[in-house]
């Protein structure tokens, strides 16, 4: 898991649901930056390596999913938020404009998935310590996944330490670089709650207004729109975006 | 030059198309790439593919196309939206906050990724993209009137169009919010399914209804002078929920969206699939009335159906059924994600080029890309090739496996058409289980589609002439024959239908292991279902294809007609 789920203190039931259903979509997203690594790297073996490992997130998805949805089920929980892998753009588990490959040189990589593996395990092993909704046969899935994810956890050392030997100093700035991006993803998320609150308060004051050009605009625009039309008027107007 | 690139983006899974010369050349989705279903993000992979793989600079494209005329998409619902305040706040909130992910940055985000002038991008309105989307799959230029029926359009949600080689004219159309498309898809999000993706799943419960909710519910949802009772309906104004607090009062409550669908036999599922049939029943009858219409004022014979709406494949055998319908197609991927196509042809038409016809459904990247590591030998270990291999799938199948096909150029649409598919024994109820269930994880009130030989057809299946066509990419449902429904019971839904797809390309592996499996068994029917596992999209290239046995336990693969048997 690279990108772990924003709830650090959940309290609720449902809290904690929704940050074990948020970790499968976590894994998902790993799941598929692993895919496009092994697509993109131009080693054999570190390919058939990165294929190995979005088997595994996969499998941790899927077992995250089932456990929060029996939860769900035996805690009657409402309000859950739906599971599919496009929210993920939303909850930024994964970037619109470039995959971690794209951007990223397979040093920095590894220090990446290295520091986020790390952060995102220790994250996780929290969750499951102060939870108090699973029953034991969960309990013992999930902490198998932490066996996983340290396995992970070693081999992104052991690929990042032979980036070190050969670029110390590169190394070094990169784990810097990776730790502040890290420091700051937690920032964004609630910084960009804070926009969302600001931008609801400005869009609730300028409502009104939006209800008299609303009114303009379907009296003189949307009505002339939706006059008869052909192919060929289509192309003649076609460079206009209405 | 003579490229022109048509892109549908941001609502629907985005995709973009490619011509050469009025051809189409290649359709490419985000999702493939991605690996996000339903991404419906700008698609920058699919357009680096497409530029890269056919070696386009700028200055050889001449013109690229959106789908959609975004300004206008925009107002639209805006505008509803602001006169159902302050219930619609939270929509209007959620449109203003996403608007970055809009059609209204197309110039900006095509800029980016591919600097071409802005009087080389043009926008054609939605349901023309849908209506141009069906071009290159006729045979020829056969005049027809078009009838498009989507959620909505960048205006319209129901559109009907006379359509004579490249003369196109509206006849008529049904503005936002009167949408049978989002009728349909509020009944999807009360059964607890996800829109945009669960409609088809309300179209196979509707089997099993008897029609015991009709009167109810065409009372919640008619109206009389318009095509659906507004006021029932939420999805106009409210981000949560699409349907209204009228379809809780009458139907009582909403389906848990978290939980599976109830098992068959249970009360819930009994009063689920008398909502999903009643459903049904309205949207053919409204569609029906419209074609009626059409015929009587039109006389014309020939049809094309496109919109999202097309993809229910029970709503287009009830057309054909219709004694005036000479020809009806429907193309293999008539939704949002296929208007790219449309707006390709939009484009295409404009620089002045004659649109080719006659296009099989395999229009995609092939499973091999040039720039990956060949990693096949890490996993897998090979069986057999060439003529060897297709008889050995064969044998395979008809020992109980269930076999993974990724050969050639991947499928325009959402269906599996033996290039990224799974296959198994029609007769063979314990692999169909496992493959439905086990493997795909689907709900087992869906059937699975068998795809058949085409000259075996009459023998399995009563296939009406007007719709054959379609067929080639299992666009409509038919009729099974008594042999069918005895030997190969499991590939019929519980209302005596099929989704069968019919083969005939004899150069295609799948024709080649279809025909090996006649050979074999007496049987020219393989059960065909898409090759992704549950939540992903349809598997690529080969790396996908590898990822994918490992995680459905999925024992054989073939590539590019290799067989291959996975290491434990
Ligand atoms: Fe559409």
């Amino acid at each position: 898991m690279f990108k772990h789920p924003a709830h650090a203190q959940q309290e609720s039931k449902l809290e904690q649901t929704q940050a074990l259903l948020d970790f499968a979509l976590a894994e998902i997203c790993s799941g598929v930056e692993m895919v496009h690594a092994a697509k993109m790297t131009n080693n054999k073996t570190l390919s058939a390596g990165f294929i190995r490992h979005a088997f595994d997130e996969y499998k941790h998805a899927q077992v995250f999913n089932q456990i929060s949805k029996a939860i769900a089920k035996r805690e009657s929980l409402l309000g859950l938020s739906r599971y599919l892998s496009l929210n993920a753009y939303d909850k930024r588990y994964v970037d619109r404009s470039a995959f971690l490959f794209e951007k990223m040189s397979l040093g920095q990589f590894s220090i990446f998935v290295h520091i986020s593996e790390r952060y995102a395990a220790n994250h996780f092993s929290r969750v499951i310590e102060k939870a108090n909704i699973l029953n034991k046969e969960e309990t013992i899935k999930l902490n198998s996944i932490l066996v996983d994810e340290n396995r992970h956890i070693a081999f992104s050392y052991a690929s990042s330490k032979k980036f070190k030997m050969t670029n110390p100093i590169k190394y070094f700035l990169f784990s810097i670089v990776e730790k502040i991006n890290l420091l700051k993803r937690n920032i964004n998320d609630k910084s960009s709650f804070v926009y969302n609150f600001i931008t609801k308060i400005l869009l609730s004051l300028s409502l009104f207004s939006f209800r008299i050009i609303a009114k303009l605009i379907d009296k003189t625009f949307l009505k002339n729109n939706n006059n008869r039309f052909t192919l060929s008027s289509a192309i003649s107007r076609s460079s206009e975006m209405f | 030059m003579g490229y022109v690139i048509g892109v549908s983006a941001y609502f629907h899974e985005s995709s973009v198309s490619l011509f050469r010369d009025g051809d189409l050349i290649s359709f490419v989705r985000e999702e493939y790439f991605s690996r996000i279903k339903g991404d419906n993000k700008f698609p920058r992979i699919a357009l680096k593919y497409l530029l890269e793989h056919y070696n386009l600079s700028p200055k050889l494209i001449d013109c690229v196309a959106f789908y959609e005329k975004p300004l206008l998409g925009f107002l639209n619902i805006a505008l509803h939206a602001v006169k159902h305040l302050p219930a619609s706040r939270k929509l209007i909130f959620n449109n203003i906050l996403k608007i970055r992910n809009s059609g209204l940055f197309f110039i900006s985000d095509l800029q980016k990724y591919l600097p071409v002038s802005r009087s080389k991008i043009i926008f054609c309105p939605h349901h023309l993209s849908h209506v141009l989307s069906t071009f290159p799959f006729f045979e020829n230029n056969t005049p027809h009137i078009a009838v498009v029926i989507d959620g909505v359009g960048d205006l319209s949600c129901t559109s009907t169009f006379d359509v004579r080689g490249d003369e196109i004219a509206l006849l008529g159309s049904t503005t936002f919010p009167q949408s049978l498309g989002l009728m349909y898809s509020a009944v999807t999000d009360y059964l607890g399914f996800n829109i945009n993706d669960g409609e088809y799943k309300v179209m196979a419960l509707a089997a099993y209804g008897k029609g015991q909710l009709n009167d109810g519910f065409f009372e919640v949802v008619n109206s009389k002078n318009e095509d659906i009772n507004i006021s029932s309906f939420d999805f106009y104004k409210s981000l949560t929920r699409s349907y209204g607090e009228k379809f809780i009062e009458v139907f009582g409550s909403p389906y848990n969206k978290l939980e599976e669908f109830p098992e068959i036999g249970d009360s819930e599922f009994r009063r689920g699939v008398e909502i999903a049939f009643s459903a049904q029943k309205f949207l053919e009858n409204k569609i029906g009335a419209i074609f009626d219409k059409l015929y009587a004022e039109t006389r014309q014979r020939n049809f094309s159906l496109s919109g999202g709406v097309a993809l229910n494949s029970k709503l287009v055998m009830e057309l054909s059924q219709k004694d005036y319908v000479d020809n009806l197609l429907v193309p293999p991927n008539p939704g949002d994600s296929g208007a790219s196509i449309g707006a390709g042809a939009f484009g295409a038409i404009k620089m002045g080029f004659k649109i080719k016809h006659s296009k099989t459904p395999y229009l995609g990247p092939t499973p091999i890309q040039k720039k990956q590591k060949d990693i096949k030998l890490e996993f897998l270990t090979m069986i057999a090739e060439g003529d060897k291999s297709y008889f050995k799938v064969a044998e395979l199948v008809n020992n109980g496996e269930i076999v993974a096909l990724v050969n050639d150029k991947i499928e325009v649409g959402p269906r599996a058409l033996g290039h990224r598919s799974l296959v198994c024994d029609p007769r063979n109820e314990n692999s169909i289980k496992k493959l439905s269930q086990k493997v795909k994880r689907r709900e087992n009130f869906r059937p699975l589609a068998p795809s058949c030989l085409t000259d075996q057809l009459d023998e399995w299946f009563r296939v009406p002439k007007n719709i054959r066509r379609t067929l080639y990419w299992m666009g409509c449902l038919v009729r099974p024959t008594e042999k069918c429904m005895s030997v190969i019971p499991a590939v019929c839904h519980v209302d005596g239908t099929a989704r069968v797809q019919i083969v005939d390309q004899s150069g295609d592996a799948f024709y080649k292991i279809l025909g090996q499996f006649l050979m074999l068994t007496g049987i020219p029917i393989l059960v065909n279902t898409s090759f992704n596992c549950a939540g992903d999209p349809i598997v690529l290239d080969e790396q996908d294809a590898i990822l994918s046995v490992l995680r459905m336990e999925i024992n054989y693969l073939m590539i590019e007609n290799i067989l291959y048997e996975v290491k434990k």
